[in-house]
């Protein structure tokens, strides 16, 4: 049983905001888009990953189009698009939908 | 141990084979595809609406309908894996199908793998796909970088008319570009392109380069008779120019077409090798429809219960029986 994605994705801007001022975490954004069948195919995947990295990766998905300044600022124009972030630096953008195991190598290089 | 039955592929043509196969007691594997080959579902999770699927009176959404298809074959027992089979091995038996989690022995295989929106490849092209180049306008098109935007979408026919109406709800203004001097597209749809106002259409003309920075800024478009080439300044390029069937996985071991779709003996969905069929758009582009697919997926669940049944290889899942009651 995968758990429902409430619980481990947080949701919008401020999440993302809150979470880049506690520390330098490690943090998967998911933006994502209404109507986008490739983003709930990625959910999974990317909730697999914060469980496997329990309380060294955290999960925001964002909607861009609640979110224009923000996917604008960084250049957004896919859905899904994931940002991995080190605190407030991007270490990694991945747009579009790639194979799974694209998504554990940017995470496993980034801790390790 | 070795399976009944794996499908590969999740469009109509998968599910209802699953779905069947399900009925039949095959305890049926399917490998629904997670980023290759398109999206799990197929075509149908990026179409709107859907009219013409016998049994939806008032018409049903494409994502919909494919999620009905997939509940109802897991409730007949099909175990549906999301993700992509990356090698086939047909030259042994059982057959062996690899995925990059694991690999599975079975005895027979149905294939439905379906198409894939073809790219044109341009110069420029692979800087700005996913970033500005799109062949999915349900997926891209409610980008805030589109928002009041000029796009355009290249084809004629219905997909190409579907997409640019689409796109009609973000941007300012729609460019369709078509090769020839006439729509393929189905006279309805012809009529909503050509008397809509934000929608212009190029005729005979094709893009031959992309230009940009960090984002897509303008298409370097050629008249096909003139050669003469134009700047269109556009934030998004969509394509609508039709399908590649999915098939490489198979080059080499299954008989395919000229086009490189699967070839299948007369009214059947059998392949040149017993025991493997192929099913929907992966072996048809003709017809090209949900229910065709669908269609093709029955008879290839028929034909390969029978088969296994004739050469003794079917293990029914007790199991499966008891979950049912």
């Amino acid at each position: 049983m995968t758990l429902p994605s409430d619980n481990l994705s947080m949701q919008g801007r401020q999440a993302l905001e809150q979470l880049q001022q506690i520390s330098d975490q490690t943090i998967l954004v998911k933006f994502v888009a209404p109507y986008c069948p490739s983003c709930e195919t990625l959910a999974p995947v990317l909730e697999q990953l914060v469980t496997d990295y329990a309380g060294a990766l955290q999960l925001v998905t964002i909607d861009m189009t609640e979110e224009p300044e923000l996917a604008i600022m960084l250049a957004i124009r896919s859905a899904p698009t994931v940002v991995l972030f080190k605190g407030s630096t991007v270490i990694e953008t991945i747009a579009g939908l790639k194979p799974k195991k694209v998504y554990r190598e940017i995470v496993q290089k980034a801790i390790g | 141990m070795t399976e009944n039955l794996v499908i590969i592929g999740s469009g109509p043509a998968g599910y209802t084979a699953a779905i069947y196969a399900g009925r039949a007691q095959l305890n049926p594997i399917v490998f629904e595809g997670f980023s290759a080959g398109g999206i799990p579902g197929g075509q149908l999770m990026t179409t709107t609406e859907v009219e013409n699927f016998p049994g939806f009176a008032e018409g049903v959404q494409g994502p919909e309908l494919m999620k009905q298809m997939r509940q109802q074959a897991l409730r007949w027992g099909a175990q549906c894996i999301t993700d992509d089979v990356i090698a086939v091995d047909f030259s042994q038996r059982p057959f062996v199908i690899t995925t990059d989690e694991q690999s599975i022995k079975t005895h027979a295989v149905i294939i439905c793998t379906g198409a894939t929106a073809k790219r044109l490849h341009l110069p420029g092209e692979e800087l700005f796909w996913n970033n500005g180049i799109s062949a999915c306008a349900i997926c891209d098109g409610a980008n805030p970088l589109f928002d009041n935007a000029e796009v355009a979408v290249v084809g004629g026919g219905d997909s190409a008319a579907e997409e640019a109406l689409y796109l009609t709800k973000y941007a300012q203004k729609v460019h369709v570009l078509v090769r020839s001097d006439r729509l393929r597209a189905s006279k309805t749809m012809q009529n909503r392109l050509l008397s809509h106002d934000r929608i212009q259409i190029h005729w005979n003309c094709e893009p031959v380069r992309v230009y940009g920075d960090q984002v897509l800024r303008k298409l370097e478009i050629q008249d096909i008779q003139s050669k003469d080439l134009t700047e269109l300044f556009v934030s998004g390029l969509f394509y609508a120019i039709g399908h590649i069937p999915n098939t490489e996985l198979f080059q080499g071991q299954l008989t395919l077409d000229p086009l490189g779709y699967i070839h299948t003996e007369g009214k059947s969905t059998a392949t040149n090798i017993p025991g493997i069929w192929a099913a929907g758009d992966v072996q048809d582009h003709h017809y090209r429809q949900a229910i065709t697919a669908a269609g093709t997926g029955c008879m290839a669940s028929i034909e390969a219960e029978r088969w296994l049944a004739e050469n003794a290889l079917l293990i029914e899942s007790a199991t499966m029986n008891l979950s049912l009651v």
